[in-house]
């Protein structure tokens, strides 16, 4: 008989509405059957529902670690109330009545299997590759020719913004014309152009409507000031020319080499272009069996792409390298796909993808299942040995990255520090070399700044690894740092999630 | 090296694209910047390949493009020139009194976290639930700052039911809640000190007495009155409060003495009642 721990049943479920919803079903004794199979890998209910029959809901763990749910009630929520319920009863160690597992999840099950197999067959056909290819070509050729027209256009809109000024743009920031041009870019295929834009759009809008912010927290700080919002629309329009200029010399190249698939440079995703994971298998941006362990985890809403990032950084236990995986959902979707969470053990992937990055950048990363295992002491006395010795051992690394126009002024580093402590109301950490790094978040949210006054004993902010992010900070013209996690002997203290 | 002249001359490139390149001849700030860059330009090859631009900036034909251009150089040049924090001896950070219990995942926080600092319908029973499924969550050391913090929660219903939840947790709330504590502040810190009052009685006097002896607002003066009847070794310094007070503190100080059994107190209240 299985069981789960109650942040097991949160991780899986899809908000707390499902978990709450769960727990009332599974409270109130709406199943009127649970059943399991003998090899303990299915579990099943008959419960009671708003319909008029009752729904079959089924958790099935063939595949050890990535449980299906199936539900016949009509949710698009996926796992379903049902579902989680399901696990609710399995929690609370109700009597499940072992049976013979029913034929359609038989079904279902061989079903998935051949369509993994049909998988597999495809991806080693390389004739279907060269199918594909040569079917795509010319459209890709099309594709970059209408990519350059889309640049020269947005060369000469920001022309006129630069020669008016992004002042008298802010008067002006409701209108129209700058909506339909965002939507134009998407149509010249440059919605990575059209990201950045929007972002400039968004800048000047919170400055004209700064008067009407909500009043309290967010108009005290220094991010909703016209200066700040002003100087972050002058950034904006910076990344705007610089993908302008060079993105234009690397697609004329693209066109001129008739090599139009997709390579390893930055400026293919900036421009807008999405990876797809057989490109990068083809261009070799992957590694076989790697372990990894997820340093912190968090989830930020972005108002103009109007979806959550789930980011998660991960140290690879083999070669001390620090990537993050980021998985996206879209703000009206939120209620129906299962978010990510963070993760205490570790992982052993099969396929590890790697998305192109400047050198010595923070690389995102992609996997598809893999095997959990605990964290043992061995493991973490592992990733403290990959952290720089001091400051120094990372600064410079840190600012070759920083620098680059389309950074995301962030380099995740894991670093030994003598001592966290507090001058001028400011915290601060210290190396052994008597260097100092500001810690302060890079957001108005300071929930780890809070808890690093809040921890249970100074022993977490004395001869410690820090796991965080180095950023520059434009007010203070300095290399601050965002702690995201402790590293003692014994445990990753995360510092939010 | 003193960079501060090229970090004037960004900020100036700044203000031409807030204010327009069109009238970039007319900069005398930014023509005065570029100037100044002349010393800054023989130190190194980069800075003189800005300042080069930067004198182009007045002469060519695309000023937009190539003011962003030479912003991004700027910008890198200044990044790579960063420097970081100096600021001397550190004070030590005091133990929070919190626990780390177990690895509580985004999902199991971010509700609960989310529902102590924000408003918005919803929250109450989130926190209900919470405190009945996992009650140890509220002395994480990433929730705990905003479980105290929620004493002034905008919905007083969550205020007051955080409190109670205070109590309930006993001892280990003290010290937390006297950190920060500001006794010239509004309701939540009165009802941190109600919080600490209940918790720790007497055990808190020297606490009440500091706050007596200070500056602090009307209600937590009465409520520090208050909770110094939770031992009779305040009784001179009641009975001074009764005598020479204020009011409203005069009337809590009688009443707090009213529980003591004392011939000089009643004589006091009576005293008192004869006045009236």
């Amino acid at each position: 008989m299985r069981t789960f721990d109650e942040q097991k049943i949160v991780s899986t479920a899809p908000n707390a509405n499902a978990v709450a919803n769960g727990r009332k079903i599974s409270l109130s004794g709406d199943f009127v059957k649970r059943m399991r199979s003998e090899d303990d890998s299915l579990y099943w209910g008959e419960c009671k529902g708003s319909g008029k029959n009752n729904y079959i809901v089924s958790i099935d763990f063939e595949k050890e670690g990535e449980p299906v749910f199936r539900c016949s009630c009509p949710s698009r929520q996926f796992p379903c109330k049902h579902g989680i319920a399901l696990m609710f009863e399995i929690k609370g160690g109700k009597n499940f009545q072992v049976e013979e597992i029913p034929q359609d999840i038989i079904d279902k099950r061989n079903k998935i299997e051949a369509r993994e197999k049909k998988k597999e067959e495809s991806k080693s056909d390389p004739e279907r590759k060269k199918k594909t290819r040569g079917v795509s070509r010319a459209a890709k050729t099309k594709k970059i020719k209408t990519q350059i027209e889309g640049l020269n256009l947005l060369r000469d809109f920001t022309d006129q913004i630069t020669a008016l000024g992004v002042a008298s743009c802010v008067n002006e920031a409701f209108d129209n014309k700058y909506d339909e041009f965002a939507k134009q870019l998407g149509d010249y295929y440059l919605s990575g152009v059209q990201l950045i834009f929007k972002r400039f759009l968004k800048y000047l809008r919170t400055a004209k409507n700064l008067d009407y912010i909500n009043p309290g927290r967010q108009r005290n700080s220094e991010y909703f000031t016209e200066e700040h919002l002003l100087g972050k629309a002058v950034s904006q329009l910076t990344k705007l020319r610089y993908i302008e200029k060079r993105g234009k010399d690397y697609l004329t190249k693209k066109l001129e080499s008739e090599a139009p698939d997709a390579d390893d440079n930055i400026l293919y995703e900036a421009l807008g272009g999405v990876w797809k994971l057989e490109e990068l298998d083809e261009i070799g941006l992957k590694k076989e069996g790697a372990v990894i362990a997820q340093l912190s985890f968090s989830s930020q809403l972005d108002s103009v792409k109007e979806e959550y990032t789930d980011k998660g950084y991960w140290i690879d236990l083999g070669t001390g390298e620090i990537n993050y995986t980021a998985n996206y959902c879209p703000i009206k979707a939120k209620k129906h796909i299962q978010r990510e969470d963070s993760f205490f053990g570790k992982k052993h992937i099969e396929t590890l993808y790697f998305y192109p990055a400047a050198d010595g950048e923070n690389r995102r990363i992609h996997f598809e299942g893999g095997r959990n295992e605990e964290l043992s002491t061995g493991d973490i006395a592992k990733i403290k040995s990959f952290a720089k010795k001091n400051i120094d051992g990372f600064l410079k690394s840190a600012k070759n990255i920083l620098k680059a126009t389309l950074s995301d002024n962030a380099y995740a580093v894991l670093f030994e520090f003598k001592k966290i402590g507090e001058n001028e109301g400011k915290l601060i950490a210290e190396d052994n070399e008597g260097r100092q790094v500001l810690l302060k978040p890079v957001t108005d949210d300071n929930t780890v700044i809070d808890s690093l006054l809040s921890l249970p004993s100074t022993d977490y902010i004395h001869n410690q690894v820090l796991f965080g992010l180095a950023y520059y900070d434009e007010k203070l013209c300095q290399i601050c740092m965002e702690p995201e996690s402790i590293i003692t002997d014994n445990e990753i203290l995360r510092l939010a999630y | 090296m003193n960079l501060d002249i090229l970090y004037k001359l960004r900020e100036q490139l700044k203000n031409s694209v807030i204010t327009g390149v069109a009238v970039i001849n007319e900069d005398f700030r930014l023509k005065r910047n570029v100037e100044d860059m002349e010393t800054l330009s023989k130190a190194a090859p980069v800075f003189a390949q800005i300042e080069k631009q930067a004198k182009e900036l007045f002469i060519c034909d695309n000023p937009g493009e190539r003011v962003l251009d030479l912003l991004a150089l700027t910008d890198a040049v200044l990044k790579t020139q960063a420097g970081i924090y100096e600021g001397g001896e550190l004070s030590e950070i005091m133990e929070g009194g919190t626990r780390v219990l177990k690895n509580y995942s985004y999902k199991m926080l971010e509700p609960v976290i989310t529902a102590l600092t924000t408003s918005g319908g919803g929250r109450y029973d989130i926190l209900l639930n919470a405190r009945k499924e996992t009650p140890e969550i509220f002395l994480d050391y990433r929730v705990f700052p905003k479980y105290i913090a929620a004493l002034g929660d905008g919905y007083s219903e969550i205020a007051y039911m955080v409190s109670k939840w205070m109590m309930e947790d006993g001892k280990i709330m003290t010290a937390p809640l006297k950190r920060g504590f500001d006794p010239m502040g509004k309701n939540d810190m009165l009802l941190r000190l109600e919080t600490i009052a209940y918790i720790a009685k007497a055990d808190e006097n020297d606490f009440y007495l500091s706050i007596l002896e200070g500056d602090a607002s009307k209600n937590i003066r009465l409520e520090a009155i208050s909770a110094l009847g939770y031992t009779e070794k305040n009784k001179d310094i009641l009975m001074e409060i009764a005598k020479t007070g204020d009011k409203a503190g005069k009337e809590a100080a009688i009443k707090i003495l009213k529980g003591f059994k004392n011939p000089e107190i009643d004589k006091l209240i009576e005293e008192s009642v004869r006045k009236k």
